[in-house]
């Protein structure tokens, strides 16, 4: 395959025949020309228009978020089986339910991949999509609405339904970021952008972080650095705030206790040691280690997880990745790992090729959001990274999870089908 | 980054040139450099870092967090191996391993499964007769998951519980019957010193159990099941059996028979003769050191091994208050009050001292003790000499005055101030036990002969006998053994060796010569019968030639015959013997001795089959000479075994006269009948009224009675009734016709019992009726003779 690192020379950044593309509405603009590429093909085929229409998007992308959900769904119901008859009486509870979820979410997705992404842009979107998001968030402070577990006020209860705010707030910093970099290009390599866009950055992370909700404050800043940093923020910025990071970092274990999040020395803690409480702070990290090491390099075969009895908490939440590695041992967890890496390969490579900035940080945003919360994951089940609670995409039970993943890479969808790919 | 500034130089025609807004919305290379670059290596390093930590937890450490995960899911049963049976050398059970259960609830699983507690501790009430309120209480431990109902119950219960739990569905994941073995000991006391115990674990302790304990206890197997995070047991797919092999059954060379007869007669002794530090007793083999019996008195119950005798614990009590008693008057608190730490050093000086009890209960005396042999020696002595031909069997030797004078230490002779034995042939001084005569004879021998004789025969080593804790001899040094030493030793006064020993070396001087290994066991073998290990007779050295042994054997059997049969002479029979008394010179002062008195013998003299030994020590009855205590034993046990043995009599006219018949069955006969019967048989009678039919006998028909004894026909039950009773006369210490007399005069049957009946120097010493005592009239009285001369060195 063709790496996405060789190709940006060839694109000439500056090609005028792709300048009309997406802004048809604007006066002042030539409209967008049709391609007779496309028509010719669309005219010596046979299927209705509609369908290849529907299908005209990036299907390697396309095809590995199926496998992941397909695999997704087969670990899930053999990670959840037990539980589901222990807590609900019915082997098939989990497994229903995110089934139904899953085919939601990928209507949703053919959806989105057909809502031109441009308009997410639009004033009105963007300030709905920004307010809904922060009330939302606000409101799991106010409580009533909050309902609180592990913890962490940072669910909300719809009645028929529980979700994360900060889910939305994800997706919502991503379009506020990408449309800010979009339309102030110039303005973002100076301090008052970067101040700008920092500034949106930090509301967010810190409307997640006081929820408390530490992951997501991580893949929020992710998601906010990388978006600053392909828009172009200045390196002498992005390093100012790689070097406050790291006095955070340092401060971290002294800070976190004072600003709520009062478990979270104590997971540094498990992490530099997974053995010092095993049957209290480090009892996750713990029964997760035993998971992957009774795994060795083939594991133990598909459902034949011992750890999922009941020893390895939410093992068909956040601790789904360690059944995975019990059952198909270190090849299968590797497998996992190198479709995320072929996830997020394609995910740039749709973004280098998206056919402007908007597109090209929503597509790096979303994706880097999918890849580093399944990094993230995988890391907490490795120990390589401290516990933070954090769930694998496609793999974790969780309905507003999967439909959001799958609405997000919806839009990716879209944005590969007016990219320039070959 | 040098590429990234390559393209910013480029870059000013772009942004600064083309102000068009669409240019600007364009992605720039910076934009898909730092993407394609920094990010994407960022994430690439992340993954790295992933990948290694996986690796090392999954691939690298595996085993370890395996093993943990394994720790945390596997719950495992022992499946008990059923340990081997005991058997004698005619497949008695002497001690065998039954599958027990022990009941046990799970409160925990009552409460998860929902059970109904009345129901179980109802069920269990029934068939074990537990109390239910004692199992409801048990159920309200919800926490646990581990509470014993009952011990040790047996199949039938194992099977009801079952049954029940299968049919009503009660208690059927809380209510476990975990298996373990019962060990048993069918003939309880018999043979206890041999066979040892198990303790808790199933691990032998002591004797046969202990020393074979790697044979009889097999391989345990296990059961291992998977369990969830909340300590439930899984389905049984997850089960894996490892089956137990059960161990192997050990036959022993020892006859329950023969071991009956020699703890009976040890018993009676150690009663009789006030015994205080037991006494023990062997026979084996001569030829091949099979142990066919072997006892220490008292032993113990195996079945209950931590039980101490009665006169045990009262003493035990005894010597607490004893030690209170003491604390209280040296206590310098008010009112005489001990002190808690005071009362704990006397809990534990008592602790000790019943631990002291119980080693001594449980050990094999005859294996695990040393004892000076005393004159039993003498026999060994002799050997050596006519072995070395330094003397021979007419050789003469000399008492002197009594006593002889070794390197300026006299030592006496054991008769010395009574009488002078004078001069002897080597026959009369071993009869006489003349201990000058003896040291004389070592003298002949010689240091260094006499030494590696002391080797030869095994005295220095261990006898090897398949039993554990087998003690060590104490045997001079041979670089240091003067010539006091030798004398000394000579007379078996100087060496202590155990009792195993001195039989082994005294059957190689009667077997023709050869050491033989003793040994307890003669066989295991596994389950299905075939023999795992045979301990066939292993000779170690010819010591003699046939023809000392063959000397040898009739100076002992001399020994036994002399004057007409000592004490253990059994009319009929051809035993050769020795008696020794040794005295405790290595722990008591010579104003305060006590003795240890023991016999050697062997039957039939000219081809031994049996050889036996019989240790009493420090008997406090009065008595302490070997010939009084320990031949009568020797004697009583041969005559008990010598049929089971199948040594038979050949008795001379004048033996067979006061030889035992038993009394003919004569009921429903006429008096005709009756009294040709008695005639027949040599018997006297007389007649109890009038009638044509005897009804019944005094004594009753098969009762052992002496030749020319009275049998009394009753014709009628009325007048027989109202007969005078008569009165059993004291015949204690008359000879035997003056004892035949007074008991024949009272209307009485005498039965003579005692090797020394035919020695005319025989003296009644004991009676099995209580003199005075009212019997009727025709009653069997037996009176056991003994010399009462004593035979001791």
């Amino acid at each position: 395959m063709q790496t996405p690192v060789q190709t940006p020379p060839r694109i000439p950044p500056h090609a005028p025949q792709r300048v009309p593309e997406n802004k048809p509405s604007r006066p002042g603009r030539p409209a967008r020309p049709e391609r007779p590429a496309r028509k010719a093909k669309i005219k010596a085929n046979s299927p209705p228009p509609q369908f290849r229409r529907l299908l005209k998007f990036d299907i390697p992308l396309f095809f590995i978020t199926l496998v992941l959900c397909v695999f997704g769904l087969i670990m899930l119901l053999s990670a959840s089986y037990f539980a589901a008859y222990r807590e609900y009486g019915d082997t098939y509870h989990f497994f229903s339910n995110q089934l139904f979820f899953v085919a939601v979410g990928f209507a949703v997705m053919i959806g989105l991949s057909l809502f031109p992404y441009e308009k997410l842009k639009n004033r009105l979107i963007l300030f709905g999509l920004i307010v809904s998001s922060l009330a939302m968030m606000l409101a799991t402070y106010i409580g009533g609405a909050a309902v609180s577990q592990g913890g962490a006020g940072r669910w909300i209860d719809l009645g028929f339904v529980t979700f994360q705010p900060s889910e939305i707030l994800k997706f919502a910093l991503i379009i506020t970021l990408a449309a800010f970099a979009h339309k102030y290009s110039d303005l973002i390599k100076t301090w008052k952008g970067a101040l700008w866009v920092v500034g949106i950055t930090v509301v967010a992370c810190g409307l997640t972080f006081f929820q408390p909700h530490l992951s997501g404050t991580v893949i929020m800043f992710v998601i906010g650095l990388t978006i600053m940093f392909v828009g172009g923020l200045r390196k002498r910025y992005v390093a100012l705030m790689g070097a406050g990071l790291a006095v955070l970092g340092v401060f971290s274990p002294v800070l976190l206790p004072l600003m709520g999040h009062t478990y979270s020395g104590s997971r540094f803690q498990s992490w530099l040691d997974p053995f010092s409480d095993i049957t209290g702070d480090t009892f996750q990290t713990y029964q997760s280690l035993m998971s992957i090491g009774s795994g060795g390099w083939f594991g133990l075969g598909l459902g034949n997880s011992r750890q999922k009895f009941s020893y390895l908490p939410m093992a068909h939440n956040d601790f789904i990745f360690p059944v995975i590695v019990e059952e198909l041992g270190f090849l299968g967890g590797s497998l996992i790992i190198l479709l995320f890496v072929l996830f997020i390969m394609r995910g740039i490579y749709i973004s280098t090729r998206a056919p402007d900035r908007f597109g090209m940080l929503v597509a790096a945003g979303i994706t880097v959001q999918i890849g580093i919360q399944a990094l993230l994951n995988i890391g907490v089940a490795t120990n390589t990274v401290p516990n933070t609670g954090i769930s694998l995409p496609f793999f974790s039970y969780g309905g507003t999870a999967i439909v959001m993943q799958l609405a997000q890479i919806g839009v990716l969808l879209n944005i590969s089908r007016k990219a320039r790919i070959e | 980054m040098n590429q990234e500034q390559v393209i910013k130089s480029n870059a000013p025609p772009k942004t600064a040139g083309a102000k068009s807004e669409s240019l600007s919305h364009a992605p720039d290379r910076q934009m898909k450099i730092r993407l394609n670059y920094t990010v994407f290596i960022a994430l690439m390093i992340f993954v790295a870092f992933i990948f290694y930590f996986l690796h090392r937890t999954a691939v690298y450490n595996s085993n370890m967090f395996r093993e943990y995960a394994n720790a945390q899911q596997l719950n495992d049963f022992i499946l008990r191996a059923n340990r081997g049976a005991v058997f004698d050398r005619n497949g008695e059970l002497l001690a065998q391993s039954t599958p027990v259960w022990d009941v046990i609830l799970s409160p925990f699983d009552v409460i998860e499964n929902e059970d109904c507690p009345d129901a179980i501790a109802t069920m269990l009430h029934e068939i074990l007769g537990v109390d239910k309120q004692d199992v409801l209480d048990k159920v309200d431990k919800i926490q646990r998951r581990y509470e014993v109902i009952a011990r040790r119950v047996d199949r039938s219960v194992y099977e009801k519980i079952n049954e029940q739990k299968a049919e009503k569905g009660i208690g059927l994941f809380s209510i476990y019957l975990v298996e373990t073995s019962e060990r048993s000991y069918p003939n309880n006391r018999l043979a206890s010193n041999l066979i040892g115990f198990t303790n808790y674990d199933n691990k032998g302790q002591y004797g046969v159990e202990a020393y074979y304990n790697q044979y009889l206890q097999g391989t345990d197997g296990r059961v291992v099941m998977l369990r969830d995070g909340v300590g439930r047991t899984m389905s049984r797919e997850f089960e894996r059996r490892f089956e137990a092999t059960d161990g192997n059954n050990v036959h022993m060379t020892i006859d329950v028979v023969l071991q009956h007869y020699l703890e009976k007669q040890l018993e009676e002794v150690v009663i009789q003769h006030k015994v205080a530090n037991r006494a023990t007793g062997i026979m084996m083999e001569p030829n091949t050191g099979a142990i066919l019996a072997m006892a220490t008195t008292f032993g113990y119950d195996p079945n209950a091994p931590a039980a101490l005798s009665e006169a045990d614990e009262a003493y035990l009590e005894k010597e607490r208050e004893r030690l209170i008693d003491a604390a209280r008057s040296e206590s310098t608190l008010p009112g005489g009050v001990i002190s808690q730490e005071r009362m704990d050093s006397i809990d534990e000086q008592i602790q000790k001292r019943r631990h002291e009890l119980w080693e001594l209960q449980w050990r094999n005396k005859a294996v695990t003790e040393l004892y000076f042999p005393g004159s039993v020696f003498k026999t060994i002595t002799a050997a050596m000499a006519l072995e070395e031909r330094v003397a021979t069997l007419d050789s003469t030797f000399s008492c002197g005055p009594g006593y002889v004078e070794v390197a300026d230490t006299r030592i006496h002779c054991w008769a010395y101030g009574r009488t002078n034995h004078g001069t002897m042939c080597m026959t009369q001084s071993i009869t006489t036990s003349c201990n000058p005569a003896f040291i004389n004879i070592g003298s002949r021998v010689g240091v260094r002969r006499f030494y590696d004789y002391l080797e030869a025969f095994g005295l220095t080593a261990r006898t090897g006998i398949d039993a554990p804790a087998e003690a060590r001899s104490i045997v001079v040094r041979r670089d240091r053994m003067s010539s006091v030493d030798l004398a000394m030793s000579s007379i078996g006064q100087t060496n202590k060796i155990t009792p195993l020993q001195m039989i082994t070396a005294y059957a190689a001087c009667i077997n023709g010569g050869y050491l033989v290994t003793p040994h307890l066991v003669d066989r295991i073998s596994d389950a299905d019968g075939n023999v795992v290990r045979g301990n066939t007779a292993v000779t170690r050295r010819q010591i003699l030639s046939s023809e000392t042994s063959a000397q040898m054997r009739k100076m002992m059997e001399d020994v036994v015959q002399a004057n007409g049969g000592s004490n253990a002479y059994i009319s009929g029979y051809r035993i050769g013997g020795k008696s020794g008394t040794s005295e405790k010179i290595d722990e008591y002062a010579p104003d305060d001795m006590r003795y240890v008195a023991s016999f050697a013998a062997f039957a039939p003299a000219d081809n031994p089959k049996v050889i036996m030994l019989v240790v009493v020590d420090e008997p406090m009855g009065g008595l302490f000479y070997g010939s009084q205590i320990a031949a009568p034993v020797v004697s009583a046990v041969f005559r008990d075994s010598f049929a089971h043995l199948e040594i038979f009599p050949q008795f001379t006219a004048e033996e067979q006269a006061l030889q035992d018949t038993l009394t003919p069955y004569l009921v429903g006969l006429s008096p005709d009948a009756a009294r040709e019967r008695l005639n027949r048989d040599g018997l006297n009678f007389t007649s109890v009224g009038e009638g044509s039919r005897v009804l019944s006998t005094i004594p009753t028909a098969g009762t052992p009675i002496g030749s020319s004894s009275s049998v009394m026909l009753i014709y009628c039950e009325e007048t027989a009734a109202n007969l005078p009773l008569s009165t059993v006369p004291n015949v204690l210490g008359m000879g035997v016709s003056a004892a035949n007399q007074a008991i024949t005069n009272a209307g009485l049957n005498i039965r003579f019992s005692g090797g020394a009946v035919a020695n005319t120097n025989a003296r009644a010493a004991h009676m099995s009726l209580e003199p005075g005592e009212q019997v009727p009239p025709g009653t069997v009285v037996e009176v056991r003779f003994t010399v009462d001369v004593g035979h001791g060195g």
